[in-house]
């Protein structure tokens, strides 16, 4: 899944343009990802220049 | 709050506070809705204008100016360079004060602005849109009823995807901006200047937009590919370390640069998109302020002209908007669109080459009037390598 590091991440919007499945949205100043629908093509992870979104194992419980 | 208004404006920016503006002094009722606390925030923006485009649109007032422009250095990756000196080309604003005066106008003029408030889903009832599931901060949610919807939710836009354009963006002709404000450096508050070639910046260029004698917008656009964000981010460190040495910085602005889709992005049934929005950007330079808020502008008023029943077939307001928007900058825009796709093929030799043209073209010709495009257009002549890009310009 997509883990996001809010203190990095400045709610540009630039990782939700990209999204080709819709799985990132703003809450607000805040950055989420709908996890089911994510398939982490990673092109969030590629473009965000303040390094704010990584893959991670850990799953959310 | 009310649950029925003449129009409903997704996102406080220039582009929806124009169209909110003109439609609230229409004497139409009009809600504003904004994501975040307040108008202008988050900056995503590197605050460059050019002045004749500006003033078209507004009278500019002093407090949204940090600094006015006359010169511009553009440097070659061999340090070749070009300087132009043209008085008054531009400013660099305080972008989060016009937007939060935009928003003031526009609820001056008896615009409904909330703040914190996200439209979620345009619902249809046969050809037209006719309500908007918004929600807000403490989870309220509500559905708005209005005659017409305007999406100025910016580069992300979900308003405009959910309600059925494709406005995904994909390829590689796509560009991650990186930006430091920097503090504490010298630097001459009347000079842009831009870096272009593959090393420095690849697929974009490099810009210093000075805000003061000692602070600057420092930024970078790099092609989107493998881990690009975080190359951007070394790039301009590398940049800002030669450049300026020591510097401190004051604040980290990133973004999505869109580019120009054409006409399509604009208008469908009774929603029209506005700005970053519609990708009402120049594709080459990225820029979109003053797109931003003329889109808003030309929808407002064709948005209060429905309102009025003035229009009985909604298909007959694409002659205002976006008729009327890209009859003014359409073709601009598909200009700017072609000299990106030239950009795009520039290896440094060519940047170096252009470069050097352009000097020589500058010692002879004045470029007061005269388009980006035909500009290139002169330069390409003289420099036999780059005659292979003249096709791109047809």
């Amino acid at each position: 899944m997509l883990a996001i590091d809010q203190t990095a991440c400045l709610a540009c919007g630039g990782c939700v343009a990209l999204c080709p499945l819709d799985a990132l949205f703003l809450s607000f100043d805040t950055l989420e990802c709908n996890c089911q629908i994510c398939n982490l093509c990673g092109i969030c992870i590629d473009f965000c220049p303040t390094g704010a979104i990584e893959e991670t194992n850990a799953v959310k419980l | 709050m009310p649950s029925n208004y003449d129009a409903v404006v997704i996102g406080a920016g220039p582009a929806g506070s124009m169209a909110a503006y003109e439609i609230a002094s229409a004497g139409y009722s009009v809600l504003l809705l904004e994501k975040h606390k307040t108008p202008g925030t988050p900056l995503c923006c590197a605050e460059a204008v050019s002045r004749p485009s500006f003033e078209r649109i507004l009278h500019l007032r002093q407090e949204w100016i940090a600094a006015s422009i006359d010169r511009v250095r553009i440097v070659a990756p061999s340090g070749d360079e070009v300087n132009l000196f043209s008085p008054n080309i531009g400013y660099i604003l305080e972008r989060k004060r016009l937007d939060r005066d935009l928003a003031e106008q526009a609820t001056k003029a008896g615009a409904d602005l909330k703040c914190e408030a996200i439209g979620l889903e345009l619902v249809r009832t046969g050809n037209l849109f006719k309500s908007l599931k918004i929600i807000r901060k403490n989870n309220q949610m509500a559905d708005i009823q209005a005659k017409i919807f305007i999406a100025a939710d910016g580069v992300e836009s979900k308003i405009a995807r959910q309600a059925g354009f494709d406005n995904t963006i994909d390829g590689g002709d796509i560009e991650a901006l990186f930006q430091y404000r920097l503090e504490e450096i010298a630097i001459d508050p009347t000079k842009v200047e831009f870096f272009v070639g593959n090393e420095i910046a690849p697929g974009s260029y490099i810009w210093v937009f000075p805000k003061s004698s000692s602070s600057a917008n420092v930024g970078l656009g790099v092609s989107i590919g493998p881990r690009t964000g975080k190359q951007a981010q070394v790039l301009l460190q590398q940049f800002i370390y030669k450049r300026f040495g020591k510097a401190v910085i004051q604040e980290t602005v990133c973004g999505l640069v869109p580019r120009y889709q054409g006409e399509r992005m604009f208008q469908l049934a009774n929603l029209l998109v506005v700005g970053d929005a519609a990708r009402a950007v120049d594709s080459l330079s990225g820029a979109g302020i003053v797109n931003a808020m003329l889109s808003g502008k030309y929808a407002g008023i064709a948005a209060a002209k429905y309102i009025s029943g003035r229009i009985e077939n909604i298909d007959q307001i694409k002659e205002l908007y976006p008729g009327r928007f890209l009859q003014e900058k359409g073709e601009e825009l598909i200009m700017y669109t072609r000299l990106r796709q030239i950009y795009n093929r520039l290896d440094d030799k060519d940047f170096n080459d252009i470069v050097l043209a352009l000097r020589d073209y500058l010692s002879k010709n004045s470029i007061t009037g005269i388009s980006a495009g035909k500009i290139l257009a002169g330069i390409i002549k003289t420099r036999p390598r780059l005659l292979r890009l003249a096709k791109y310009l047809a």
